[in-house]
């Protein structure tokens, strides 16, 4: 009887986690769209924030994490002319949940700042996001972020011209990149709606002092990779978040900066995920252009 | 991030139904098998979380009953989360006058991945009110669980130091079993939002939660 039960208590141990629905990829696709996405978006830009087709460029990545014994296919997108990336300041836009053509328009609102294609974007389906092969992993997160910067670096990014954006989950591997750079160190982090820690959604969630290690075996320490970041900040969220609890997340991520500069954006009546929209395109691209000048 | 993504993300507070609100008689082992929780969003509608736990009660007098349960949803998330607590009856009923009792908790909480150990103090009060020939039982509670560390995730302040529910009970009472449910309202006065998972309360506030219990008396 006792050794049926603890068989049975072992047997329940320690199976269940939720990694996968915290890096859960969303719907799946069966090509890039782009421009031509029909699905569901957090906006619609119109007609004058278009690119030209021949300047989006949707390509594969090799990526090895820290610990891994082969390579990972992935897929990222650069919009602008990759002939100028060895002179132009290029955001990498790291997204959240979902996959690149959900991400299409807020790609394309960051190729529009400044004037069309001022700056080159360059985005990326981590593995298991899109169509992108593997599982999403928190290494894989920063693994193949690091990929993409690999790639860029290739074809003459610097350092002084490369620029990390990170939205929601995306400001995980954002972060993590601008604070322990593998191939190239950002010159400047843009946070958008960033989440805290895994404990703090954990506690949000229960109201109770819960470490993370509860039901994840993630960390996404944004508060703490923060502390490690010197290069100049950009924060934006909105203050109706009804997802991530401003006060319990970005505030808490803005304040444990305390590197060279930092500015915050609490935007009244934003989402989770409408501060662009909700800030509006042209006071969006505006401030964002005033940091990235500066 | 979407909301749906966080499922099983419980209130804790919210794990199990009341697990005794009479005292077992002396010498008497009761065990119960529970399962449900809040309700939340999940795939476009809305659940109970499937929570499960067994617990089991031990009449030390007629008046006094200790227990312990064991949180098997807790389990498969590689936690072991234990309440051991007891139940004193302070008023026997008397017509329509209830019987009361209260019941003092230790939620004790073991994170096995990284040995990180919680315990939350909880206080129950109960009235319960049995009716007809049956023994049918009627009940309301309210649970009181109280977080003591004066801070929480990312070393910010700890905000919520009592969490309140309220619950309306009914048990079935048969000669060897007994059948529970009960409606709780958790986290009362305390906002629902902004938060990961989408819970269900009134005005913005709490959230209900929905439980089956099924219990075995010897």
């Amino acid at each position: 009887m006792r050794i049926s039960l603890i068989f049975v208590l072992v047997a329940l141990s320690g199976c269940m986690n939720l990694d996968a629905n915290l890096l859960d990829p969303g719907d799946k696709i069966t090509s890039y769209q782009m421009a031509a996405y029909t699905g569901d978006v957090d906006f619609h830009l119109d007609s004058s924030y278009a690119l030209p087709m021949t300047d989006v460029h949707v390509f594969t990545l090799q990526s090895q994490g820290v610990g891994e014994t082969s390579p990972t296919t992935i897929y990222a997108a650069y919009l602008g002319d990759t002939s100028r990336i060895s002179k132009d300041t290029v955001i990498v836009y790291c997204h959240g949940h979902h996959h690149m053509d959900f991400y299409y328009p807020r790609a394309q609102l960051l190729a529009n700042v400044g004037g069309k294609e001022r700056y080159g974007v360059m985005m990326l389906d981590y593995r298991g996001f899109g169509l992108s092969s593997g599982t999403p992993t928190e290494e894989g997160l920063y693994a193949d972020v690091d990929a993409a910067v690999s790639w860029l670096k290739s074809r003459g990014l610097t350092g002084d011209r490369f620029v990390l954006y990170g939205f929601s989950l995306g400001c995980a591997p954002a972060t993590y990149t601008a604070a322990n750079p593998r191939t190239l160190r950002a010159q400047k982090l843009i946070l958008e709606s960033p989440f805290a820690s895994t404990t703090s959604i954990t506690d949000d969630a229960t109201h109770l002092n819960l470490p993370a290690s509860a039901v994840t075996t993630l960390k996404l320490d944004n508060a703490q990779q923060i502390k490690s970041v010197t290069q100049p900040f950009f924060w934006m969220h909105g203050i109706d978040d009804s997802f991530l609890n401003i006060n319990t997340n970005g505030e808490v991520v803005y304040r444990n900066y305390h590197g060279s500069y930092k500015e915050a954006h609490r935007i009244p009546g934003a989402d989770h995920s409408t501060v662009p929209q909700t800030w509006g395109f042209q006071n969006y691209s505006t401030a964002l252009l005033q940091f990235i000048t500066r | 991030m979407t909301k749906c993504a966080l499922l099983l993300l419980p209130l804790l507070v919210a794990c199990a139904p009341t697990r005794f609100v009479e005292p077992v008689p002396k010498e008497h082992i009761n065990v119960t098998v529970a399962l449900g929780g809040p309700l939340f969003d999940f795939a476009n509608t809305t659940i109970p979380m499937p929570l499960s736990s067994v617990a089991a009660g031990y009449g030390l007098t007629d008046q006094t009953t200790l227990f312990a349960g064991l949180h098997t949803t807790a389990l498969l998330f590689k936690d072991l989360q234990l309440d051991l607590g007891g139940l004193k009856e302070v008023l026997r009923q008397d017509h329509l006058a209830p019987g009361m009792s209260i019941s003092p908790v230790a939620n004790v909480f073991l994170a096995m991945r990284d040995g990180s150990f919680r315990v939350w103090p909880e206080v129950d009060v109960n009235a319960y009110w049995h009716y007809g020939k049956s023994g049918n039982m009627i009940y309301l509670t309210s649970g009181n669980w109280f977080e003591l560390s004066s801070t929480r995730a990312d070393g910010e302040p700890q905000q919520d130091h009592w969490i309140a529910n309220v619950g309306l009970g009914h048990r079935f009472e048969g000669a060897n079993w007994e059948y529970t449910t009960e409606l709780k309202y958790l986290a009362l006065g305390i906002a629902n939002t902004p938060n990961a998972v989408g819970y269900h309360g009134i005005g913005g506030n709490g959230t209900f939660g929905i439980y089956l219990a099924f219990t075995r008396k010897f």
